[in-house]
């Protein structure tokens, strides 16, 4: 059984479609990445995964069990974290209180521990841990919401465009960040990113969506050879 | 003109009217800035906190130190009712709530002529007497109103700084979307978030009524005060509202004490117009 799958899934907003018929599945410890450019339904997909986007039809299947109907901080209690487009981070908290937020459907003695954790993989987290979110440069902002997402220990990790309006030096650090952690906790990951060049280099395996449907899928090794993406996406 | 007792006077006032003016202010900001809902009907619970007070205190004569404290909980819990009823329908909808709200502080205020007539009560001051401190000559019951909004505000500071649930109220606040999808259960933050509010100001209105008088109609000056000082500190912003709450309460005390109420409220409300001009989201509000 995968860890995660959708059927046909159909995530609609009044008229406007956000994926349609969309299937995938994911295994755990796999990092999946969802290429297409704005608009193509990466993040609606991953909304509809964690309960914030409404679907008309299809299904999302956790771990066999249906998802449809339950709520976002019901979802997160299952083992799914979310680390949303534009970061996010909660600006009037500091850096620590937005790590322990993170944590909120853990009890206090774990988030400590888990803290220290994050504090490892990012330690600029560590200096700024009483400073106010709002203050964080954009990259640091970028690592407070991963670290933020991490901090429930998910199963699955869904990233949503981690490299928008970064540096590129930034981008390559959080990519490597995210390679050590992913082999160090044997997470699933889902980076939905307009970057394909970087996700692709990240991911195991990816999937290519337009104006919400599949249009190719498979090892990122092939993907990165395929010349119809290599043109569309790649730049080459 | 500037004697001793007379500063003394204003200082106590200053601070005993901002008090309660910080307490009714934090609740209103606290319902628009989580809750996105302008609470037409504040003046309302701040009047059912005046009755409780009325009851446990004046009537039942429950010690002083626990009757206000559960008059303002009794009524923040009854009203746990009234979220399930009216307000969550409200929920991030701003003008809607205005409209909705509005009817129901109708519905309060007539529902209590219904139940208590429209006469004016008065509670039982909880000290008569004078402070003699140097040359100044402070009222004892003031002094109380002061301490009492010292200590709920502490508490309330204490709260949202310290507590999972103040930090994850804040957090609601700040991004409703986001807290859900971090693990938050927003509609039990929500919850909290309207009995906190409703216990400061029911709080807020039971020393307010015991400064003034009760009636089903007292409810109009706390409505009125939670919008001027809510405009002034800026919407939705507790330091805000801190703020707000004492240069308003000062003003009112130094104005009306040297040039009379009339004057003291043309002064508040001109400043407000001014500044809903020049700095529409207020002076610690962000613009939006």
């Amino acid at each position: 059984m995968p860890l995660l799958a959708l059927n046909n899934l159909n995530v609609r907003y009044g008229q406007i479609v956000g994926t349609s018929d969309l299937s995938l599945s994911l295994e755990a410890g796999e990092i999946l990445a969802l290429v297409g450019s704005n608009g193509a339904g990466k993040s609606s997909t991953l909304k509809a995964i964690l309960g914030m986007a409404p679907y008309r039809s299809g299904k999302i299947l956790w771990q066999g069990k249906d998802l449809k109907g339950r709520k976002p901080s019901e979802i997160v209690r299952e083992g799914i974290g979310f680390s949303p487009e534009g970061r996010r981070v909660f600006a009037s908290l500091t850096v620590l209180e937005n790590l322990n937020i993170g944590a909120y459907s853990r009890d206090a003695n774990e988030a400590a521990e888990r803290i220290e954790q994050i504090y490892t993989y990012f330690p600029r987290l560590r200096e700024r841990s009483g400073q106010r979110a709002s203050s964080l440069s954009g990259g640091e902002q970028q690592m407070l919401a991963i670290g933020r997402a991490l901090m429930s220990r998910p199963k699955l990790f869904l990233l949503d465009e981690p490299s928008l309006g970064l540096a590129p030096i930034v981008v390559e650090r959080i990519g490597d960040i995210l390679k050590e952690i992913q082999a160090r906790e044997a997470l699933a990951v889902i980076l939905a990113e307009q970057n394909a060049n970087w996700a692709l280099a990240l991911a195991d395996r990816a999937v290519i969506l337009e104006l919400g449907q599949k249009t190719a899928e498979g090892p990122s090794a092939d993907l990165l050879r395929d010349p119809k993406v290599q043109s569309a996406y790649l730049g080459i | 003109m500037l004697s001793p007792i007379i500063i003394g006077q204003v200082i106590v006032n200053g601070l005993s009217l901002s008090a309660i003016y910080v307490l009714i202010a934090l609740g209103f900001t606290l319902l628009f800035g989580i809750m996105r809902v302008v609470n037409f009907a504040h003046g309302a619970f701040a009047m059912l906190g005046g009755y409780a007070l009325y009851y446990l205190y004046g009537k039942y004569a429950l010690p002083y130190p626990l009757a206000v404290p559960l008059a303002a909980l009794i009524v923040a819990v009854l009203s746990l009712v009234l979220e399930t009823l009216v307000f969550r329908w409200f929920y991030q909808k701003m003008f809607q709530s205005m409209i909705g709200l509005l009817g129901l502080n109708m519905a309060l205020m007539f529902s209590s002529v219904i139940v208590w007539d429209v006469y004016e009560r008065s509670i039982p001051p909880a000290f008569s007497g004078v402070l003699r401190l140097g040359g100044l000559i402070l009222a004892a019951d003031r002094l109380m109103v002061i301490g009492i909004a010292i200590i709920a505000l502490l508490a309330f500071w204490l709260f949202m700084t310290k507590t999972r649930y103040g930090v994850a109220m804040r957090a609601t606040a700040d991004d409703v979307e986001i807290a859900e999808a971090q693990g938050i259960d927003t509609r039990t933050i929500y919850r909290l978030a309207f009995l906190v509010a409703i216990f400061m100001t029911a709080l807020a209105g039971g020393l307010y009524a015991q400064i003034y008088a009760l009636s089903p109609f007292m409810g109009e000056r706390p409505l009125i005060v939670a919008f001027v000082v809510v405009i002034l500190g800026g919407m939705g912003s507790i330091p805000g509202a801190a703020l707000g709450g004492v240069i308003l309460g000062f003003t009112e005390s130094i104005l009306s004490t040297f040039y009379g109420a009339a004057v003291s409220s043309f002064v508040s409300f001109g400043v407000v117009i001014a500044l809903l001009i020049f700095r529409p989201w207020g002076l610690l509000g962000k613009p939006e």
